[in-house]
């Protein structure tokens, strides 16, 4: 085999030979000082490019956003953020792009364009996860009482509806009591009444009304 | 395929998924995909800050055209071609054309970068050494061989990419590589 020439050793370096081609190469490589010499650099410089041509760090991630979940997911971002303020950490960086009329296919979902923060520090998670409950507790917090407030208040009202007979009829006892007791009086009057005549027939004294 | 969890589904399965409206689904290629197509972006533009925006671009009209993908297989070269039109794009408007037929100006590159023994290529400068080879490659030439070696496209699917043939293709990376190995002294 002749030299093969620059172009091919470099379409061996970068994959592109076929197996037979790659294997008939190297035969001539493992033969030619000249061909196996600048085989070399080529690989040094493949491997310099590959080492150096790495993944970038992204400075914050992408995420979309279905548009039927949009006004939860600001809600629930613009809690975030309001406790991430209090913590003074920028937690979620969110920017709405909406891209209405976009969709070419089917009913797919209006998205959003968000942009959350790639790292964050442990301290700072922690802080925004703490504020974030104790909002959250802090809300939950004011709903039980709210809860609280309006189940003692329906109580107190069905306690009255359940009382009122029962009202009545005391009502009515007292009345009922009150006249017995007014019929004893008159009949203990008429006893006495009754008592003091006879008295005073069996002394000859005449009765005091 | 419901058994597989998402994070762990393949590209077609999960473009399939998004057209029929699943934004998970997208995200996931969206997550998966995000930081290729950015670092494509920022050593073919040079610029981190307007390569994070040409990003969001890419992936802005890859949900809205979704649909084109005739296979869905075929996510990641259609996704370069993306990059690479939104790319062109906004670097004929920051620069013009003349910008991106510019001759290769080896002058800014230090000539004493060598392979020694070791490892000196370790070295913190080396990394900016090479992105200054790079960028003194044109334009068409410094992509060809950064879907060369960055991800490792075959000249055809880089062909698609660049909308060229694939015998330009094979003169832009052979005369890159040339001229990489000269600019890096090797």
């Amino acid at each position: 085999m002749n030299c093969p020439g620059q172009q091919k050793l470099i379409d061996w370096v970068l994959e592109e030979l076929s197996p037979g081609e790659g294997e008939e190469l190297q035969r001539h490589v493992a033969q030619c000082s000249d061909c196996a010499q600048s085989l070399a650099a080529l690989q040094d410089v493949r491997q310099v490019l590959m080492k150096q041509l790495a993944d970038r760090e992204m400075p914050a991630h992408l995420v979309f956003v279905p548009e039927e979940s949009r006004a939860f997911s600001r809600g629930f971002l613009t809690s975030l953020w309001r406790a991430a303020a209090l913590a003074g950490v920028a937690a979620v960086v969110f920017l709405a792009i909406v891209l209405g009329g976009y969709a070419r296919w089917g009913h797919p979902p209006s998205p959003v364009a968000g942009v959350e923060r790639a790292s964050m520090t442990r301290p700072e998670i922690e802080s925004v996860i703490r504020e974030a409950v104790r909002f959250q507790l802090a809300q939950q917090k004011r709903e039980l009482e709210t809860a609280n407030e309006q189940l003692a208040a329906d109580l107190r009202k069905e306690q009255g509806r359940a009382l009122a007979p029962v009202a009545a009829q005391l009502q009515y006892l007292q009345s009922a009591q009150s006249v017995v007791w007014k019929q004893a009086q008159e009949q203990n009057a008429l006893v006495e009444l009754l008592a003091r005549n006879s008295l005073g027939r069996e002394s000859g004294q005449p009765a005091r009304p | 395929m419901s058994a597989i969890p998402i994070s762990d589904r393949p590209d077609a399965s999960l473009v399939r998924e998004a057209r029929a409206g699943s934004a998970e689904a997208f995200n996931v290629l969206v997550r998966r995909w995000e930081r290729k197509v950015y670092s494509y972006l920022v050593y073919l533009t040079g610029q981190s800050e307007d390569a994070f925006d040409l990003c969001q671009e890419v992936f802005v009209a890859a949900y809205a055209n979704l649909g084109r993908l005739r296979a869905p297989e075929n996510l990641r070269p259609w996704l370069f071609q993306i990059a690479h039109n939104t790319a062109y794009s906004h670097m004929r408007k920051e620069r013009g054309r003349e910008a991106l037929q510019s001759e290769v100006d080896p002058r800014g590159v230090t000539p004493t970068l060598r392979l020694a023994d070791g490892a000196p290529w370790e070295r913190a400068e080396s990394k900016l050494l090479v992105e200054k080879a790079l960028a003194a490659l044109p334009v068409d030439q410094r992509e060809a061989i950064i879907l060369k070696i960055y991800r490792g496209f075959r000249f055809t699917e880089i062909a698609e990419i660049q909308d060229c043939p694939v015998s330009t293709v094979k003169t832009r990376v052979y005369g890159g590589f040339e001229q990489l190995r000269k600019l890096m002294g090797m």
